[in-house]
């Protein structure tokens, strides 16, 4: 009888044992990908900047509050003087849809029992030679400066949204130091090409989707891939960036 | 157990896997460096890269080096290219007499874009330089080459007794290896190829005490007499398939009228009381031309052969000497702008006129490359002095052709030659 009940207590403790093993995986398995894998970058995001984009356009993270009134007014977009031709493109355009946060003031009207109303601003289209209206939620405490700045920026409520807008800039910003479209090629010319970064930084397995149609102009956007110093958060990742002038 | 495990790895290699799009625009543009090896050096080799060279400078988008290597430190220089900077290396070998060999490499991935083994035709070295830099051209830009082509113009000599006399030269596309074709004691204008690729034949104007008659020749200098009319004949211009001709002639009347010329018969185009010139084939049924008929002063008009239909393409002003490329769809005229005759173009799908020229001293008789991205012109200098000037459309750069002190003029652009067409 005592070997059987011995028996019993050995089987209980290995069960405990298992279960204990398999939740001690499975969190750790959680931990990795919370820490190592997951960045928030899941799926894709289309960026298209225009030839006379000021890559030095402030991005700002602003919360939104729902007490201050939405104040429109026109901007007048800057011209960069290295670029004599203006375009009449282009809208951020945002494909993936993330749910933004609730603000923090509007915590704040809960406890009135009033629905919280959203307000996502819109951001503002990068140099357009046309004047525009813009709303801009416009703090009550602004400085003339402050306001000034502020009004050529990209607002958002969303901080993955920045983060990702701001990253994009970088990357565009090193790229276009890099690469010169040959001359005499058509304005009408654009290639896209795909690569992976490996985890040292170093462009691997590029691979041209959508020639030019010329020759000369792919091999250019190339070598800018190769001659260009990656950012680190695009380490172990695959990009598609399309040239075009 | 193992499933739980399996179907946990995939939906972390799914979230592994993430993708970033991004467009990027340039805004400077450059010229394209390119490294031209020749493997196995012999001075003719050494020749023909000096002449692509040449070449591909004169476009204005490339900047070319050329090396000397072996096969097998060709691997080895192009890694120190590519570590500088040049994304492009050209290799030329010529292992047999009759073949020229030419391969395309990009230096940062190491790999062959293209290769062709160009067959040798003709006896000049440099018309074989010419069609080898016509196909890395047309392999790197997607463009028609014009390299194989050559020009034509008249440049004036004054004889001991100061008389002054027009001679017939050609040359190269850039105006170097000038040769006289045709050295008469008269004055001679209006020089114009044929189109026929196979067979260079140069037409041209030419005084007499009579007439002006219209004559051809050949690159053995053999002259024919083409049409002998009485008064005007001159300006000849041929359709793409080279059998129907079209060109000006007064016959006595004082007024110069458009002559179509097809299958052994002579037919009248225009019927006017004015100056019929400078007519240019658009296709087998169009026409352009200048005429100052129907408004008194000289305008541009296309002409339907067929219908007789008149289309004006200038409406105003001074408007004359129309040259039609077929490559861009346009026309290439000039036009008097604040007293002096400037080159504008006409875009015939958009019905555009551009001004591309500005400055002072008048350009006249403007032809074009046969790829379309050249213009070639007399420019005024001086009084009664002209000299030949190139613009290259695509980076609006102009370069003189002919030598200081020369009174050059009355320029014609030949279509681009398998054989390199020189005269014996």
């Amino acid at each position: 009888m005592w070997l059987y009940q011995r028996k019993i207590a050995h089987n209980t403790i290995l069960l405990w044992a298992k279960l204990a093993g398999i939740s001690f995986f499975f969190h750790m398995l959680l931990l990795l990908l919370l820490f190592f894998i997951y960045s928030g970058n899941s799926g894709e995001y289309k960026i298209i900047v225009n030839k006379l984009a000021n890559y030095s356009i402030p991005i700002l993270l602003r919360q939104q509050n729902s007490s201050t009134p939405i104040v429109t007014q026109p901007v007048e977009q800057k011209m960069t003087q290295n670029n004599p031709k203006p375009t009449e493109k282009k809208q951020l355009s945002i494909k993936k849809q993330t749910p933004s946060p609730v603000s923090l003031n509007s915590s704040i009207n809960t406890s009135k029992k009033e629905p919280v109303q959203k307000t996502i601003t819109p951001p503002v289209p990068i140099a357009s030679k046309k004047t525009e209206q813009k709303t801009i939620t416009a703090p009550q405490s602004l400085t003339a400066k402050e306001t000034t700045k502020e009004q050529n920026a990209i607002v958002s409520d969303n901080y993955r949204k920045v983060e990702a807008l701001r990253r994009g800039n970088q990357l565009q910003k090193e790229l276009v130091q890099h690469w010169k479209p040959p001359i005499g090629t058509p304005a009408t010319c654009s290639c896209e090409i795909s690569f992976t970064i490996d985890t040292h930084g170093k462009v691997q397995t590029i691979k041209v989707i959508r020639s030019s149609g010329v020759t000369m102009y792919d091999i250019s956007a190339r070598q800018a891939l190769f001659s260009m110093h990656m950012p680190q958060w695009t380490h172990g990742k695959s990009l598609v960036i399309t040239f075009q002038q | 157990m193992k499933k739980i495990i399996l179907l946990c790895l995939l939906i972390i290699a799914q979230t592994v896997a993430q993708k970033i799009e991004l467009t990027v625009t340039g805004s400077q543009q450059a010229k394209m460096p390119l490294a031209l090896f020749v493997l196995n050096e012999s001075e003719q080799l050494s020749d023909i890269a000096r002449t692509i060279q040449k070449n591909l400078e004169f476009t204005d988008q490339f900047s070319v080096t050329i090396h000397n290597t072996s096969i097998k430190e060709l691997l080895k220089d192009m890694k120190l290219l590519c570590a500088q900077g040049t994304p492009l290396a050209a290799c030329i070998n010529s292992n047999s007499e009759k073949i020229i060999e030419w391969r395309l490499y990009e230096t940062a991935q190491m790999t062959m874009i293209e290769g062709k083994k160009y067959k040798k035709k003709g006896t000049v070295v440099r018309g074989w330089a010419h069609a080898v830099a016509d196909e890395l051209w047309t392999t790197l830009t997607g463009q028609k080459g014009f390299f194989s082509s050559r020009i034509t113009y008249c440049k004036e000599h004054h004889t001991k007794k100061n008389v002054s006399l027009k001679k017939i030269y050609i040359a190269d596309f850039d105006g170097s290896n000038e040769e006289l074709l045709v050295d008469g004691n008269s004055i001679i204008v209006t020089p114009r190829w044929h189109v026929d690729t196979t067979n260079p034949l140069l037409f041209f104007s030419e005084y007499t005490k009579k007439n002006v008659r219209l004559v051809a020749s050949t690159m053995k200098k053999q002259y024919k007499i083409t049409s002998n009319f009485d008064g005007i004949n001159m300006m000849p211009a041929f359709s793409p398939d080279g059998k129907t001709a079209i060109y000006s002639a007064s016959h006595g009347s004082g007024h110069c009228q458009l002559y179509l010329y097809h299958n052994e018969t002579l037919k009248q185009c225009t019927n006017n009381k004015g100056t019929n010139v400078s007519a240019n084939f658009i296709d087998e049924d169009h026409i352009c031309f200048c005429s100052d008929a129907p408004t008194g002063s000289p305008q541009v008009y296309i002409l339907e052969l067929s219908t007789n239909t008149l289309t004006p393409v200038t409406k105003s002003g001074y408007c004359t000497s129309p040259t039609y490329c077929k490559t861009t769809n346009s026309i290439f005229y000039h036009r008097m702008i604040n007293h002096v005759m400037q080159i504008c173009h006409y875009d015939c799908m958009t019905k555009r006129h551009t001004q591309l020229t500005k400055g002072g001293g008048n350009k006249h008789e403007v032809c074009c490359s046969p790829c379309g991205t050249q213009l070639l012109f007399a420019h005024e200098y001086a009084s009664k002095k002209s000299r030949l000037e190139n613009l290259n459309l695509i980076t609006n750069r102009i370069m003189r052709i002919s030598t200081h002190n020369d009174h050059c003029g009355y320029p014609h652009w030949s279509p681009c030659y398998a054989i390199f067409p020189t005269i014996t």
